[in-house]
C-alpha cells in the first residue's frame, strides 16, 4: 500500500447495544501513513469504534473498509501471566503466521526503542504497568501490522513514561510507515503525535470537530 | 503399587472412581474461570478454536487442576487403603487389618504410622511442590 492511499474508510457507522445508540453516523477516512487521534469523554464509544475497526465487533449500520493488516492494542493490558514478555510477543506473531525470524527482528528494534530489552525474559507480574503496556504495543507490532490501533495507550502511566512512549510511537510510525489510530479521553496526550484529531460528543458519539 | 498391592486393576479402578468426579467438576469450574480477557486477546490475534484451547485455556486451567489433583489423590489413597483392607492380599490396608485380626497390637501401630508418614511425605514432598510449581504465576500475579 502506498502513502496517501486510503487505509481506513468509515461511512455512516452506527452502533447500538440493545436499545442504546452508542455511535451515530460516524464517517471518517484515514490515509496510509497518517496518525489520527480520536478524543472524547469517557464512555463516549471510542473503544467501541476502535473494536469495530479492528473487526472484533460488527457495526449495526454503515460500512467499514480496512485496507491492510491490523494490529490492535486494547485499553486493558492483556498479557498471559504464564509466559515471559518475549513469549507473549512471539505467540502474537505465531498466531498471525509471522515468520519467527521476522518476529525476532521486531523484538530487537522494538525493545530497544521502547526500552524493554532488560525485561523481555521476565513475566508480566514481575514488571511495572508501563512495561506491560509497552509489551502490549510490541505484541501488536510483532504481528507486522500496516495499521496500528491504540486504545488509551497512556492510561495509568507517569509523565516521563508517557513522553517516552509518545516519542517511540512517533518513531515507529515514521520508520515502519504505519497508519496509526489512537483513541484517548485526554487530548493533550495524543495531540503531539497525530496529524488529525477527531473529537467525539458524548453518547451517542458523533464527530463534533476535526482538528488538523 | 507403592503400597504393595499385588494386582494393578483394583488401585487403578479405585483411584479413577475417586478422582474422576473431583477432577471433572474442577475442570469445568476452571474452564469457566479462565479470564475473559484472554479470549479477547486470542480473538484479536485471530486464534483458531484449537489455538485458543492450546495457548489460552489449557495453560490457564493448570493451577486449578493441580490443586484439584492434590485433593483427589489424597482421597484416592485413603479409599485404596480401605479397599486393600477388605479385598486385597497385600498393601498397608491389608497388613493393618491382618495385624488387628491376629491381635498383633504393635503391627497395627506400625502399619498405621507407615500409612500416616507415607501420606504426609507424598503430600509434602511430591504433590505440594508440583502444585506450587504449576501455580507459581498465579500466586505471584
Amino acid at each position: 500500500m502506498e502513502a496517501g492511499e486510503v487505509a481506513v474508510k468509515i461511512e455512516n457507522l452506527t452502533k447500538y447495544y440493545g436499545q442504546e445508540k452508542i455511535l451515530d453516523s460516524i464517517t471518517l477516512t484515514v490515509k496510509q501513513g497518517e496518525a489520527v487521534g480520536i478524543a472524547g469523554p469517557n464512555g463516549a464509544g471510542k473503544s467501541t469504534l476502535l473494536r469495530i475497526i479492528a473487526g472484533l465487533e460488527p457495526p449495526t449500520q454503515g460500512k467499514v473498509i480496512v485496507r491492510g493488516r491490523v494490529g490492535y492494542v486494547p485499553q486493558e493490558v492483556i498479557l498471559l501471566p504464564w509466559r515471559t514478555l518475549r513469549g507473549n510477543i512471539l505467540l502474537a506473531a505465531k498466531l498471525r503466521k509471522i515468520p519467527r525470524h521476522r518476529a525476532e527482528e521486531v523484538i530487537r528494534w522494538g525493545a530497544r526503542l521502547l526500552g524493554l530489552e532488560e525485561y523481555l525474559n521476565k513475566r508480566p507480574y514481575q514488571v511495572s504497568g508501563g512495561t506491560r503496556r509497552k509489551t502490549q504495543i510490541l505484541m501488536a507490532l510483532a504481528t507486522d501490522p500496516e495499521i496500528l490501533l491504540l486504545d488509551e495507550p497512556f492510561t495509568g502511566l507517569d509523565r516521563d513514561t508517557i513522553t517516552a512512549l509518545q516519542k517511540a510511537i512517533d518513531r515507529m510510525r515514521r520508520s515502519e510507515n504505519l497508519t496509526i489510530i489512537i483513541v484517548s479521553h485526554m487530548i493533550d496526550e495524543i495531540l503531539p503525535i497525530v496529524d488529525k484529531l477527531y473529537i467525539l460528543t458524548h453518547k451517542p458519539a458523533r464527530i463534533k470537530e476535526i482538528l488538523e | 503399587m507403592v503400597f504393595g498391592v499385588t494386582s494393578r486393576k483394583p488401585p487403578i479402578l479405585v483411584v479413577t472412581a475417586a478422582t474422576y468426579p473431583i477432577l471433572l467438576s474442577n475442570l469445568l469450574a476452571a474452564v469457566r474461570a479462565v479470564d475473559d480477557q484472554y479470549m479477547i486477546l486470542a480473538r484479536s490475534l485471530g486464534a483458531t478454536k484449537l489455538q485458543e484451547l492450546t495457548y489460552f485455556i489449557l495453560p490457564g486451567i493448570v493451577p486449578y487442576l493441580a490443586g484439584a489433583s492434590r485433593a483427589a489423590i489424597g482421597i484416592a489413597l485413603r479409599i485404596s487403603v480401605v479397599a486393600e483392607a477388605f479385598g486385597a492380599s497385600g498393601g498397608v490396608g491389608y497388613w493393618l487389618v491382618y495385624s488387628y485380626d491376629y491381635g498383633y497390637r504393635e503391627g497395627v501401630f506400625a502399619w498405621a504410622w507407615i500409612l500416616i508418614i507415607l501420606m504426609i511425605a507424598l503430600d509434602l514432598l511430591i504433590l505440594k511442590p508440583i502444585e506450587r510449581w504449576s501455580t507459581k504465576w498465579k500466586l505471584e500475579k
